[in-house]
């Protein structure tokens, strides 16, 4: 049902969607058209001119995303969205579209058509579900991506705090202004905690060159879900593992992948260098979803095979678990327990069963969600979406909603998953929905069941 | 960006209410901001998250990590939403005169 | 009328068979020669066989399926007779699959199950607000020819209108570039010039996705590859 406050929670942030592109002129829609005729020198050519050739327009997609599903509205039909960027291409860039325009749907780029495209593109969360259910093939999310990389490389916009994320991340390393004695001083923080949750003395290897593995965690665990890192850490120490973290290089996000390719590619960068330099074997990137992405796909198919592998940290633990190389005691975690798919991890990296390897052993009572694996609703804080402070009612009403009733279905009192975004948006979902429920990262709870 | 009446100083805000000159803040803008917040009346609770907040941060120019506020103050994240109810990272850190913590935050 | 058709017929469908082939090649070259970059599959993923994976996911539509039973249905039902149709269609080249006795009453029933089908999907772009609300009015003509077109072959079919050697013998004329009259008859023309107009809208519009689903189903359905 659409109520009051889903309606004032969409229409206030497109306002601020609105505000943010701000004035567009004339001169910036003819610098936007330039960047859609130049389709082909995307990274990614090929899907892109697919996807604009091929929707049927049939709907299908729509009865499969979590948006519309919530609130169906015109707008928020994933073919709608990306008829957008279609229309234009049509009108503009085909001899069909020049000579019948609207009769087949082709649409001229204008002032407003411009700000209709940055409002639709951000809304989107990018989880890529709709592409799972389209008969042709179609991944609307591809499509959304490349209209947010012609805003961006058009005219430099994007959204507020995905911008500042960039800046911190392109003059410091990582995307939230942290610098090298801060890192410091929260691990010695949470080799403290281990200490007195285990009793255990570990110390997190810092710059060791020629360590087998170097992990990069998303520096939003610092800040948001330390006990992750506790956990990690934790592993590590009691499977023995030969690892390193660097003190230059501590955070593996990289919002490139949501909307601008020089960026994706200047981040990515840093990431492979600091390996490079590490001289590591394997680059483990910690519970996040997009940069799995990016450094596992996106990555080695753009520039080519990295000289170490990169694997996620689940994969790590998982394979600890087959190999009895760490013991773990169930009843650390008697509570029933959920699992929520981050859209990345599970649809884009196939990191789908490793999570439930590790929490069948983890935990008492372990309880699927439905739908689930490759076909989970997003959080609603996919796409950097989740990144906006101003987001927020739009997510808790609306993005977010199909998650909310999906935990509640499970009755579980903890939903444990694998991505810092969707840590933070469950966090934001469960104390706006009052739940009685608690988010974890499957390491928060691994180390709660780790024994010597 | 806005500048706002804040302790009765006329103080620049960014665009998420957040104050832009940490060092103009005391504790009237605390509590004007704490209106702001929800989060007014402040107790001695708010004032013990404020404070920490602060200090960490005139030392080391950023938030500190939820884990290591809830432990300092011994007060648990739902707790803190009480307190704050936009949370440690918009609730809290704006009280207590921060900029507005970036990163999946 | 007849005679301005049965000009128009020979001299359109010299013109929609060069863009048929011509168009369509453009655009499956159009494809091809693009890179496809960026590592963008979709999970679950096939660890090889991929070519019978995606053969499956073109022809059975698993995830139609899961989403919109109804449609799943019609396009199935709709794809069948359509290339049953299709091939009957080569009796124009002289190619003759049994006695018309068998072969026209299958004709007409795989027409008639066409027919439902088409009503069904206008039916649902007109009902469905999903689907309404994003088709364009080409869409909807399109459709609503595709069931005039339907009609008239399945008429034609039904009642024997024209001999299959009369026909054939005047496609084969055309394609042989000695083009002779059509066989006067209105209904005949009609399905021929109507036809002739959907060898443009399967290049430019939206059945070229018979073609480039090859191509998109590949790049979600890629082997893995960790
Ligand atoms: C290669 C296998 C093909 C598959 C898997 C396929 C699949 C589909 C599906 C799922 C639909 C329903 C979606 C919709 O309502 O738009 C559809 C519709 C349609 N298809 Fe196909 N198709 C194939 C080949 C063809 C061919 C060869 C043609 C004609 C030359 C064709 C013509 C149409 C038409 C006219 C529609 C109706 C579109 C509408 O609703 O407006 N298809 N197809
Ligand atoms: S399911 Fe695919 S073809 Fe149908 S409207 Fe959506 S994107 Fe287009
Ligand atoms: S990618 Fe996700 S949010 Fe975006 S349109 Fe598709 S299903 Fe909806």
């Amino acid at each position: 049902m659409v109520t009051e406050a889903k309606v004032k929670a969409v229409e206030g942030y497109e306002k601020t969607l609105e505000r943010w592109l701000g004035n567009v002129t004339k001169e910036d829609v003819k610098k936007v058209l330039e960047m859609v005729g130049k389709i082909d020198k995307l990274p990614y050519p090929r899907l892109v001119k697919l996807y604009l050739d091929l929707c049927s327009y049939c709907g299908a997609c729509a009865e499969e995303c979590h948006i519309y599903k919530t609130y169906p509205k015109k707008e928020f039909n994933p073919a709608y969205r990306t008829s957008l960027l279609r229309s234009v291409y049509l009108r503009h860039f085909t001899l069909i579209g020049k000579t019948f325009r609207g009769l087949i749907g082709a649409k001229e780029l204008d002032e407003k058509m411009l700000q209709e495209w940055f409002i639709r593109f951000y809304q989107c969360t990018m989880c890529r579900r709709c592409g799972v259910f389209c008969p042709f093939g179609v991944d609307n999310m591809a499509l959304v991506r490349t209209g947010r990389v012609f805003i961006s490389a058009a005219l430099g916009k994007t959204t507020l705090d995905m911008g500042r994320g960039v800046d911190s991340h392109l003059s410091l390393g990582n995307a939230s202004f942290m610098k090298e004695a801060v890192f410091k001083h929260t691990v010695k923080f949470w080799e403290e905690e281990i200490k007195e949750k285990k009793g255990w003395e570990v110390k997190v290897p810092i710059d060791k060159i020629g360590a087998e593995m170097y992990l990069i965690p998303p520096n939003t665990d610092f800040f948001h879900s330390l006990e992750t890192m506790e956990g990690i850490t934790a592993m590590f120490h009691a499977a023995k593992a030969d690892w390193t973290m660097s003190s230059k290089i501590f955070d593996v996000v990289n919002y490139g992948v949501f909307y601008d390719d020089d960026v994706w590619e200047k981040i990515i960068n840093m990431h492979i260098e600091e390996a490079k330099r590490l001289k590591c074997k394997i680059l483990v990137v910690g519970e996040c979803g997009h940069a799995l992405k990016s450094l596992m796909m996106l990555g080695p198919s753009l520039l080519g095979a990295f000289p170490f592998k990169v694997k996620s940290v689940l994969e790590v633990t998982a394979d600890y678990i087959k190999q009895g190389k760490i013991k773990l005691n169930k009843e650390a975690n008697p509570e029933p327990v959920t699992y929520h798919d981050p859209c990345n991890a599970a649809r884009m990296c196939g990191i789908i069963e490793e999570p439930r390897i590790i929490l069948k052993v983890v935990c008492k009572d372990f309880r699927e969600m439905v739908p689930n694996r490759d076909r989970n609703y997003c959080c609603g804080g996919g796409g950097g979406v989740v990144l906006e402070t101003a987001s927020h009612d739009y997510r808790v009403e609306v993005a977010g909603k199909m998650k909310v009733d999906q935990i509640k279905q499970t009755g579980a009192k903890i939903v444990a998953t694998i991505c810092a975004n969707c840590k933070v948006e469950l966090d934001h979902l469960i104390t706006y929905h009052k739940l009685d429920v608690r988010w974890a990262g499957v390491h928060d709870l691994v180390l709660n069941a780790l024994m010597l | 960006m806005a500048k706002i009446l804040l302790g009765g100083m006329e103080i620049e805000v960014d665009e998420d209410g957040f104050i832009q000159e940490p060092e103009r803040w005391n504790k009237e803008v605390a509590e004007d901001l704490a209106k702001i917040e929800m989060a007014y009346p402040m107790s001695d609770d708010h004032w013990k998250v404020v404070n920490y907040l602060r200090n960490y941060y005139l030392e080391f120019e950023i938030a500190p990590p939820i884990r290591m506020l809830t432990k300092q103050t011994g007060f648990d994240l739902k707790y803190i939403y009480q307190l704050f109810p936009r949370g440690p990272a918009v609730g809290a850190c704006k009280v207590a005169g921060l900029p507005k913590p970036t990163g999946c935050v | 009328m007849i005679t301005v058709l049965s000009y128009l017929v020979i001299i359109f469908g010299y013109i929609a068979l060069f863009v048929f082939i011509f168009g369509l090649t453009y655009r499956i070259l159009g494809w091809a020669r693009l890179p496809t970059g960026f590592y963008w599959g979709l999970y679950p993923r096939p660890t090889k066989w991929t070519f019978s994976s995606v053969i499956w996911k073109i022809f059975a539509l698993p995830t139609l399926f899961t989403t919109d039973k109804q449609l799943w249905i019609a396009a199935i039902f709709f794809h069948i007779v359509l290339f049953m149709s299709v091939a009957l269609h080569f009796e124009l080249l002289g190619v003759h699959f049994g006695p018309e006795a068998t072969i026209d009453p299958i004709g007409a029933c795989a027409g008639i199950i066409a027919l439902i089908a088409v009503v069904y999907y206008i039916q649902r772009r007109l009902g469905i607000t999903r689907s309404k609300e994003i088709s364009a009015l080409a869409t909807h003509f399109w459709l609503w020819l595709l069931l005039v077109q339907v009609g008239i072959g399945t008429y034609l079919r039904a009642f024997d209108v024209v001999a299959p050697e009369v026909y054939s013998a005047f496609a084969i004329s055309v394609l042989t570039f000695k083009p002779t009259l059509p066989p006067p008859d209105l209904w005949f023309l009609f399905h021929a010039f109507i036809g002739e107009m959907y060898l443009f809208y399967i290049v430019f519009g939206k059945p070229v996705h018979s073609i480039g689903q090859f191509f998109s189903q590949y790049i979600l359905a890629k082997p893995e590859r960790r």
